[in-house]
């Protein structure tokens, strides 16, 4: 085995393809963390044959795609399709990490913002519809963590497009002070089948029956944890007591938040007759903050913004609309408060079935 | 046998086309600033438009504040662009 120096693997600059010699795996990873093209962990070989059959997946999927940034550039499916190889992805899972590419460059998304800012912000994906049983993509216990290849790869996958094609390379572009670890891969599905509500994707106009995948930028899941309180308006005071930081984003962006309640939680809230709208206008009240817990430094500021001041309290998002609450997890009295990024939207895409 | 891979970062085309060439002088020339609009940029812009003009000659100094911190510069900002000889991009956070 021979190991291959870069300068004689440095393609041409009008080429898409590098000959590898006889690298294997291990030479060939070490070559992609040398060029910037990993996010740590090994990747798997995109080769022709490999990429072909993931582009084969979306063919028919013809809709051009905008310029990305930070780069400025239009990305081809040639190159889309070899960072969800080297993510690990199956072929199958490519129209997905497509449809999430397509979320992210809707200009409400605000990539640009979301990928150089020293914010924490990773992409969050999430699933509804039938995609979600089809790819085995985690909706259940664990939703937010490891041990599932479609959420890990597909989540991976859009990170390193974003990297590679983008040009999001961590303290050069993205500029982000802390990161997260959400930003390996951040992606999982709503549990659908154990929600007592309308799935989300259908309350935003799409058929049960559609695939669709939402993306915001945002902070990693906080979990909220309430073990005692067994009616809804309990719950609902632990909520709004936890997502009522003056520390996140939302206190003076005009972004929406998520709240993703664990099934038992989101029972008994359904038992108690609470609706996705009566919940969205309790937590949008209860979750205000007292301008007493903010600094007069950055009450100066959020004057400069023309932030709302309301009897003196600072709201977390424009509207009770803006609170998007859904529901994913397993068995356990947990919950999760997602903040935003800020200055941007929920941006929803359909999965194309070819 | 040799194994052939794509590259993962090739693209179709830049969208912003190529940087201007540098001004070899910025005597008598039009410097634009675009800040972020954060509180640190204003102490630091004002005093490195000074030194533009005081030390190095430039005839004019425009600045300019995006309206959202955390997004492009606004289009009439950008379109600006076309009129000056060099600009500086910044954030103060």
């Amino acid at each position: 085995m021979t190991i291959v120096s870069n300068s004689q693997l440095d393609p041409a600059p009008d080429t898409e393809t590098i000959d590898l010699g006889d690298m294997d795996q291990i030479e060939w990873s070490e070559y992609a963390f040398a060029q910037g093209w990993s996010d740590g962990f090994p990747v798997v070989m995109p080769t022709e044959d490999v990429v072909e059959r993931f582009i084969d997946t979306v063919r028919g999927d013809n809709e051009p795609l905008p310029a990305m940034s930070p780069r400025r550039v239009i990305p081809t499916l040639e190159a889309m399709a070899a960072n969800a190889v080297m993510a690990g992805c199956r072929a199958e899972y490519f129209p997905a990490v497509l449809a999430a590419t397509r979320a992210v460059l809707t200009p409400d998304y605000n990539l640009h913002g979301s990928l150089a800012t020293t914010h924490s912000c990773a992409p969050m994906l999430l699933f509804n519809g039938p995609v979600r049983n089809e790819l085995g993509i985690n909706c259940s216990s664990n939703c937010f963590g490891q041990g599932r290849q479609s959420n890990a790869t597909i989540g991976r996958a859009l990170q390193l497009i974003l990297l590679n094609v983008g040009g999001a390379m961590p303290g050069v572009m993205d500029r982000s002070t802390q990161g997260s670890p959400a930003k390996y891969a951040f992606c999982f599905g709503e549990n659908e089948e154990e929600s007592p509500w309308e799935p989300f994707h259908v309350r935003r106009g799409f058929s049960p029956g559609d695939s669709v995948v939402t993306a915001i930028p945002s902070e990693a899941p906080h979990n909220i944890n309430d073990h005692a309180s067994t009616s809804g308006v309990g719950i609902l005071t632990t909520i709004a007591g936890t997502i009522s930081q003056p520390g996140a984003n939302s206190i003076y962006c005009n972004a929406p938040i998520f709240l993703v309640l664990g099934p038992e939680h989101a029972q008994t809230l359904h038992r108690d007759g609470w609706t996705i709208e009566s919940m969205q206008e309790d937590i949008f009240h209860r979750s205000r903050i007292p301008l007493d817990r903010v600094s007069r430094e950055n009450q100066e500021s959020y004057a400069d913004m023309d932030r709302p001041l309301i009897d003196g309290h600072y709201h977390l998002t424009p509207g009770p609309e803006d609170i998007h609450i859904l529901v994913a997890g397993g068995p356990g009295k947990h919950s999760a408060y997602i903040p935003p990024f800020g200055f941007t939207a929920a941006c929803s895409v359909r999965v194309a079935h070819i | 046998m040799t194994l052939q891979v794509l590259d993962p970062s090739s693209e179709i085309a830049t969208a912003l086309g190529n940087p201007a060439p540098r001004p070899v002088s910025l005597q008598g020339k039009t410097v634009g600033i675009i800040s972020n609009g954060k509180e640190g940029t204003v102490g630091y812009f004002s005093h490195l438009g000074r030194m533009l003009r005081d030390d190095l000659g430039v005839a004019e100094v425009i600045m300019r504040v995006k309206t959202n911190y955390s997004a492009p510069a606004d289009p009439p900002i950008v379109e600006e662009i076309r009129n000056w000889d060099a600009v500086i991009s910044g954030i103060g956070d």
